[in-house]
């Protein structure tokens, strides 16, 4: 423990030099903006920017691109509410209630308690990468194909039965969702599965296309036939209402707590882990709710959970990376790149070889956090000032976005095509009240889904009985079980208590 | 529209699904789902997807024509979706012909002119504002290749 301080603080000693605060705040800053455009999120932004890093100083490099990081998961959350178009699929399930929000005329509390959340997430994630860091990374390695596929099993159970009013609907969504994530190469076979003779299909289908489709499309839709086309798209608060009040502050702090806990470890887990986090904080705050049915109408809870959660991921997600040397995600993959570029080997030996650098990134990671809060606070004035649009003038702008935002992110014109499609879909889905978040998570993690289901059923020879001989995987399974059960058990309970 | 319009169409999507779910299944036969020296074909879980919808779906259309009418929520009218719709394609299939710049502003002067009925002027500035700001944001900072369609021959020439 004294010696973790002593290497942080010397770490504050790199982070706090004048040079690497302005990397820290250039990241932030491009990060947001990178975020708040559909189709460019970390990745790309990390990307765009590694051929600009290379010849720095290590440390200051990779300061600006964690900068860029967790500038752009914010920077996300900021469509998410003001437009429902989700930069990232962790940000998806901040459109839901952030949205409802901003139709109410509280966009400002639902973006302020995102800069908050995102800041105390992020902080307290970074605090616990500093001290289980090491320890941490074993954990990872104890998951093997079985308990992944029971901890998607569980986030999926998690999310078709509890986001939606009706399991059977969020079911069937996820079940599609899944079948679109079998499109294009098969991984472990190399096949190619419905494809339809097109080329474009044979790397799968994007989720942000999809995403875009379902949401911004679809909104956009659903404003023109709900007489919305006149007046604005949603209406805008006054200036007394711009920042969360007190009882918004007290009600998002234990989701926020709750989603730091479960958005850190499920980020260590390499995978989608922002993204199942986010979902599994939603499901979880829905379920101990005393008030679930004002989930997906504007509960500030359903904004702070999933916030909170895909901050505390991302810092849960530099543990596997630091510590063994595997990315856990897209984002941290590019990093692992830019590092190997810089001369930097992530690995065991990392922090006792490296421990400037490693701790100079942790400690930067805190300055990094506050700064993304100072500079989004002041901000949320300004962002909302995009509510005041008139519908038409938005309507435009959105749909305009979205396409271009769906060309950017492999600059291929039948994504353009993919993108409408589900736009309809996502309009005649909202119309029979299925709910799309369910399709969405699902195509995300479907790849690894199939692939840890076929290797579970590789390791077990075949036996199916592998997932519930394994004691994690098992009690994944029977989370799985509970949640989907619980709704039906409590309706019992009203049912029987009623009479 | 009529509640039972409503409940005919929750009822026409179970139909639907079953009809995706067996299309899904007859396109999955073409992969193996046995297992091939130990490994599992890549039909396999194709095959639990297609017939997990098909079970759903089934169960999804029979509650459906037991529901009660009250339940499901009332369809609206669908004539500016298919107006909107029909723009919206439109700058799908002109965006690689007439590139990013033109589609980008027609796009944007069509919508607000026929579907929201606004002032030309206004239609025209804000559709040319939109169109420079996203070819400077996208193409110039972000250096995406957005493209230039009919532009092309006056850009290389």
């Amino acid at each position: 423990m004294a010696e973790t301080s002593q290497h942080l603080l010397s770490g504050f000693a790199v982070a706090l030099m004048p040079a690497n605060l302005l990397y820290c705040l250039i990241g932030v800053v491009v990060g947001n903006v990178i975020g708040v455009l559909p189709g460019l999120g970390p990745v790309s932004g990390i990307a765009l920017l590694i051929p600009l890093v290379h010849g720095m100083p290590p440390v200051s490099a990779v300061i600006l691109l964690a900068g860029i990081y967790y500038g752009a998961m914010y920077g996300g959350s900021i469509t998410s509410i003001l437009l429902r178009v989700p930069g990232e699929s962790s940000s998806v399930m901040t459109a839901i209630d952030g949205y409802e929000l901003a139709r109410q005329g509280r966009a400002g509390p639902a973006l302020g308690i995102c800069a908050i959340v995102s800041w105390v997430a992020g902080t307290l994630s970074v605090i616990l990468l500093s001290f289980l860091a090491p320890r941490l990374a074993g954990l990872a390695l104890s998951f093997g194909p079985p308990e992944y596929f029971s901890l998607m099993v569980a986030g999926l159970s998690a999310v078709a039965a509890l986001t939606a009013g009706d399991a059977l609907k969020g079911t069937i969504s996820a079940i599609i969702g899944l079948m679109l994530a079998t499109v294009g190469s098969d991984v472990l076979s190399g096949s190619a599965r419905f494809h339809f003779g097109l080329i474009y299909l044979l790397d799968g289908i994007d989720f942000l296309v999809v995403a875009i489709g379902l949401f911004a499309i679809t909104e956009v839709l659903a404003s023109l036939v709900d007489g919305e086309s006149t007046g604005r798209m949603v209406p805008f608060g006054s200036w007394k209402n711009l920042l969360p009040r007190a009882d918004d502050l007290r009600r998002s702090f234990w989701p926020c707590m709750r989603a730091t806990v479960v958005g850190f470890f499920v980020g260590v887990l390499p995978g989608a882990g922002a993204t199942i986090a986010s979902f599994l904080s939603y499901a979880t705050e829905k379920r101990i709710s005393k008030h679930p049915e004002k989930f997906g109408k504007g509960a500030i809870e359903g904004v702070a959970g999933p916030e909170a959660a895909n901050n505390a991921a991302t810092g849960g997600s530099m543990v596997p990376m630091l510590a063994l040397g595997i990315p856990g995600s897209n984002v941290t993959a590019v990093m692992l790149g830019a590092f190997i570029m810089l001369g930097i080997t992530p690995g065991p030996m990392l922090f006792q070889e490296n421990p400037s650098f490693v701790w100079g990134l942790v400690a930067s990671m805190y300055v990094g956090n506050l700064m993304l809060l100072m500079l989004n606070i002041p901000l949320v004035g300004i962002f909302v000032q995009v509510l005041r649009l008139p519908f038409p003038v938005l309507g435009v702008l959105v749909l305009e976005l979205s396409l271009i935002g769906v060309y950017a992110i492999s600059n291929n014109f039948f994504d353009l095509h993919l993108m409408f499609l589900f736009g309809v879909v996502g309009y005649l889905m909202k119309r029979l009240d299925f709910p799309t978040p369910p399709m969405i998570l699902a195509l995300v993690l479907g790849k690894i889904f199939e692939v840890s289901f076929r290797r579970s059923l590789i390791i077990s020879e075949g036996d199916p009985s592998i997932f519930v001989t394994r004691p994690i995987s098992l009690t994944l399974l029977s989370i799985a079980v509970l949640v989907f059960l619980y709704p039906l058990v409590l309706d019992a309970f009203h049912r029987a208590r009623s009479r | 529209m009529s509640g039972r319009q409503a409940i005919r169409g929750e009822r026409l999507s179970g139909f639907v699904l079953i009809a995706c779910a067996l299309f899904y299944l007859y396109l999955a036969r073409d992969y193996r789902f046995d297992f091939v020296r130990g490994v599992p074909g890549p039909g396999l879980f194709p095959l639990i997807l297609g017939l997990s919808l098909l079970l759903l779906a089934v169960t999804f259309t029979i509650r459906s024509c037991i529901r009660a009418r009250a339940e499901i929520s009332e369809l609206k009218p669908i004539s500016p979706i298919i107006l909107c719709l029909v723009i919206f394609y439109g700058y799908v299939v002109a965006f690689p012909r007439l590139g990013a710049l033109l589609s980008t502003f027609f796009f944007g002067f069509l919508t607000l002119k026929i579907l929201f009925k606004s002032a030309w002027h206004f239609s025209l500035l804000y559709s040319l504002f939109l169109s420079a700001l996203f070819h400077a944001v996208f193409y110039h900072f972000l250096g995406v290749p957005l493209p230039w369609g009919i532009l092309s021959r006056f850009i290389s020439g």
